[in-house]
């Protein structure tokens, strides 16, 4: 028997690309947990379907700041595409990919990650590791192998729940559900990014609450990047308002409440102005569709897509964040416009909203109270001013640094 | 050795803001919040907890000549009394029996328990003013004492309530405002130059409520002593207090008059009754008179004792917070805000009355003293929300934001009422030039032509 390799983590990529939130999370804790001496390895998919450039398999990654000391990595190729696919979608993925060679790609979501799962296994055939930190429910699957394979106890960090997925129409029941509820009771330990996640699954998931610890994800503290000209970019006339909403156009963000909110406001102040920007996701075409016709069309701005220093520039230039999320475990940006001194206009039901005491919130469903709170704000400049003040003055400092602290000392039973 | 006590109490009642929708305002602005922070069920749970059981002790021992006591009513806590006669009479007919005893005296204040001397000295010598009346119709007395909201004291509003005939004044002891340690000695104020304008209300006023006085030579500061007086308002259920050990303690003290200062709520509100904060109420006489101290009011204190130096405040001192400053009422930017649109409609109030005097404007002007009650501004302090500890916030709000945006939206729909009564005269416009097209097609075709 060789001896025990420290912890396995399984990562989605790296360094992070596309999986939004979840790979800049893992980048971020796997770095602090490295620096803190913390034996780590890393175990990736290798999407061969995608041409992004990514490092190969074994070498010693040299993280990017030079001291860290460098890392293992272990890749397993996979058509899996995101962390957070749904069996519909992975189809529609993988017939737009083209042909593939039968031995790498299982013909439904759930073959493909028994697949991948299984393949996982024969590369760690000849390894020992003395816990396994798994990611949400897909590698929570892969975990929940490696522990009844080979009795490596697993801990497991929950990002998302198809609760927060679909939280409107959620049913205890389909597979998806199931290998979610098999994994949490098969790990160790839990790891929720926020209280409000950790009654999530207590209530949605009958995991019992001492399993549980709330492990707040940290955020770096940047000031705003890159050269852009603000005012020219985003030209602004004296008294309007400038509403801010980033985020994947899917249901759980909110999307229905958030066009609503827009019709009111604009309705009560035709000086009220949305810009829009995020990604893909399955309400992006009726987004793009509302956006397009009247009342909406001359007071909503779809941007799309928008890199790093054009959203920074947004932060500067608007007056107000809105968050409507329908189920947010965490959401980072609501710490982002924080840190740039914008307002924050938010659901309840948002896990990083714990941190923030200063802000106006709403339940996510009521329009009417989202629309009044940007009316109001964009009526008093003392509000806003308060707001942007206080918030920020109140804001708890997270590092990595304390946050990986509290990850070790939950790995420290099993290191011993 | 202290020789005296005199036992101040302060019993007031906003009236809190109803919560409202920028498209929606209520149909009254003054029920308050629809939980149990209505202004109504707030009064009820007071007057059962507190101000009967409290009054009804009082009453006793004020008719048995064990005490004399000196209270202060605001202006809105009356207007509670007779708006919620259910508990409001009863509470009205002790006090009043308490003032026939001639053993209790009443301090003036604002009307509105405001905090109108910060943006407009007139406004506060109107609402003081409008206070000293209502005394008089209730109770049939003159007030002879002042005593600003939350025991504010800073020189110039000394010297202007001096220039108002009163002959003294009650405020915050704290110690490093203090010239010596001792809250306990009576002081004269520190006086400063007024504005001439300034100085003329106040002639003004003391003409017409004091007409046989002049101002007070001996005019005197007395100061709260804050150690003691919080050792029943704040730490009473948590350190157990008996009479007797109080009394010593104030036996022990050194000075000459223990000023005792604090809400009324204190008994039987924020200390519950079973603390036992009644039964140490009821021992307070006896126990003090075994120690040899004896009571004193306000006027009797001022009175008994001389002048012990001066009390020089430059910056403003109050009873609030372990601040004692004015950062409870003006710290942030909302409360800046709350304050300048008061002192805004304020103005606007004054020179629509000057133009239309024809007008009935007492409406108007109770509206406006309404909404500047200090509480308006505290429930938006941002002081203690900012910890976290919420419970500790005392609001009937959810925020302080919520608290804000409530006051402006009764503000702004304020300022609107007193536009609809009297429009502002159209400003007038200078033509604009015109294009240089429609020059050319005015020049050729005359000017009334539809371009």
């Amino acid at each position: 028997m060789p001896t025990a390799d420290g912890v396995l983590l399984l990562g989605w990529e790296y360094p992070p690309e596309m999986s939004g939130g979840l790979g800049v999370v893992t980048d971020q804790l796997l770095r602090a947990l490295l620096l803190q001496g913390v034996p780590m390895t890393l175990l990736l998919p290798d999407y061969i379907a995608r041409r992004v450039v990514l490092a190969p398999e074994n070498a010693l990654l040299p993280l990017l700041d030079g001291d860290t000391p460098p890392l293992e990595t272990l890749r397993v190729s996979t058509t899996l595409f995101s962390p957070y696919l749904t069996p519909a979608e992975y189809r529609h993925r993988l017939r737009r990919t083209g042909s593939l060679p039968r031995n790498v790609y299982g013909e439904n979501l759930y073959a493909e990650i028994d697949r991948y799962t299984a393949e996982a296994l024969t590369k760690l055939a000849h390894r020992q590791f003395c816990l396994v930190h798994a990611q949400d429910w897909i590698t929570g699957t892969v975990a929940l192998e490696i522990k009844q394979r080979y009795g490596t106890p697993y801990l497991m960090h929950v990002h998302l729940t198809s609760y927060d997925m679909h939280p409107g129409h959620f049913s205890r029941s389909g597979e998806v559900y199931e290998r979610e509820y098999r994994s949490m009771h098969g790990a160790d330990r839990l790891l929720a990014v926020s209280q409000y996640t950790r009654q999530v699954l207590m209530d949605h998931y009958d995991v019992p609450a001492e399993k549980i610890t709330v492990v707040h994800n940290a955020y770096n503290d940047r000031s705003p990047e890159g050269e852009l000209d603000y005012e020219k970019v985003w030209p602004k006339d004296q008294g309007q308002f400038w509403v801010l909403f980033i985020g994947r156009f899917t249901y759980h963000k909110g999307i229905a409440t958030l066009l609503d909110t827009a019709q009111r406001c604009i309705a009560a102040n035709p000086q009220m102005h949305f810009f829009l920007a995020g990604g893909q996701g399955e309400l992006e075409d009726h987004v793009r569709y509302s956006v397009s016709t009247p009342p909406l069309r001359d007071n909503v701005h779809y941007l799309g897509f928008i890199n790093r220093p054009v959203r920074d520039a947004l932060y500067t230039r608007a007056d107000a964040m809105l968050i409507p999320s329908v189920s947010e475990p965490f959401g980072l940006i609501a710490l982002e416009a924080v840190m740039h001194h914008t307002p924050l206009v938010v659901s309840s039901t948002c896990g990083a909203t714990e941190l923030i005491t200063h802000k106006l919130s709403a339940d996510w469903w009521d329009s009417a109270l989202f629309a009044e709170h940007l009316l109001n704000l964009a009526a008093y400049p003392a509000l806003r001013r308060t707001l942007r003040e206080k918030a920020l003055q109140s804001l708890p400092t997270l590092s990595w640094d304390t946050q990986a602290s509290l990850v070790r000392q939950l790995y420290s039973p099993y290191l011993s | 050795m202290s020789q005296s006590i005199c036992l101040y109490l302060h019993l007031h009642q906003p009236w809190r803001l109803s919560p409202s929708r920028r498209s929606a305002p209520p149909a009254d602005w003054w029920h308050g919040p629809e939980n149990s922070q209505g202004n109504e069920a707030v009064f009820r749970k007071v007057a059962a907890k507190s101000y009967l059981p409290t009054l009804e002790i009082l009453l006793s021992q004020l008719q048995a000549g064990e005490i004399t006591l000196t209270l202060s009513i605001t202006g809105t806590l009356l207007e509670q009394c007779l708006a919620y006669p259910e508990y409001g009479a009863p509470v009205l007919s002790l006090l009043q029996r308490m003032v026939a005893t001639g053993r209790l005296e009443l301090l003036a204040e604002t009307y509105y328990h405001s905090l109108s001397y910060l943006y407009s000295p007139a406004l506060f010598i109107t609402q003081v003013r409008q206070h000293v009346r209502a005394l008089q119709q209730h109770f049939g007395v003159t007030p002879q004492v002042f005593r600003h909201t939350e025991l504010l004291y800073r020189d110039d509003l000394s010297t202007l309530v001096r220039a108002m005939g009163f002959a003294g004044i009650m405020a915050e002891g704290w110690h490093t405002a203090l010239p010596d340690p001792h809250a306990t000695r009576v002081r004269s104020a520190h006086l400063v130059p007024l504005e001439p304008a300034v100085q003329a209300l106040a002639e003004a006023f003391r003409r017409e409520v004091f007409p046989q006085q002049s101002v007070a030579t001996d005019y005197g500061v007395l100061t709260k002593h804050y150690r003691l007086s919080d050792d029943i308002a704040f730490r009473f259920s948590h350190q157990p207090l008996t009479s007797e050990q109080f009394a010593h303690r104030v036996q022990q003290t050194w000075g000459e008059s223990v000023n005792i200062c604090m809400d009324f709520e204190t008994f039987g509100e924020h200390q519950w009754e079973d603390t036992g904060i009644f039964a140490f109420l009821q021992h307070l006489p006896a126990a003090c008179r075994a120690e040899g101290i004896s009571f004193r009011t306000a006027t009797e204190t001022l009175r008994a004792f001389p002048r012990y130096g001066s009390y020089r405040a430059d910056d403003w001192v109050s009873w609030a917070d372990t601040e004692r400053d004015l950062s409870a009422w003006r710290d942030n930017q909302m409360q800046h805000d709350a304050l300048a649109v008061l002192a805004e409609l304020e103005q606007r109030l004054r020179a629509l009355q000057t133009a239309r005097p024809d007008l009935n404007w007492t409406p108007q002007w109770e509206k406006l003293g309404r909404l500047s009650t200090s509480d308006h501004v505290y429930y938006m302090s941002t002081k203690y929300f900012s910890d976290g500890d919420v419970h500790t916030y005392f609001s009937p709000y959810k925020d302080p934001y919520e608290a804000y945006v409530y006051f402006r939206h009764a503000s702004d729909g304020f300022a609107q009422s007193l536009r609809a009564i009297a429009p502002p005269p159209l400003p007038t416009v200078k033509p604009r030039p015109l294009s240089t097209a429609k020059r050319w097609i005015q020049r050729f075709f005359g000017n009334d032509t539809a371009v």
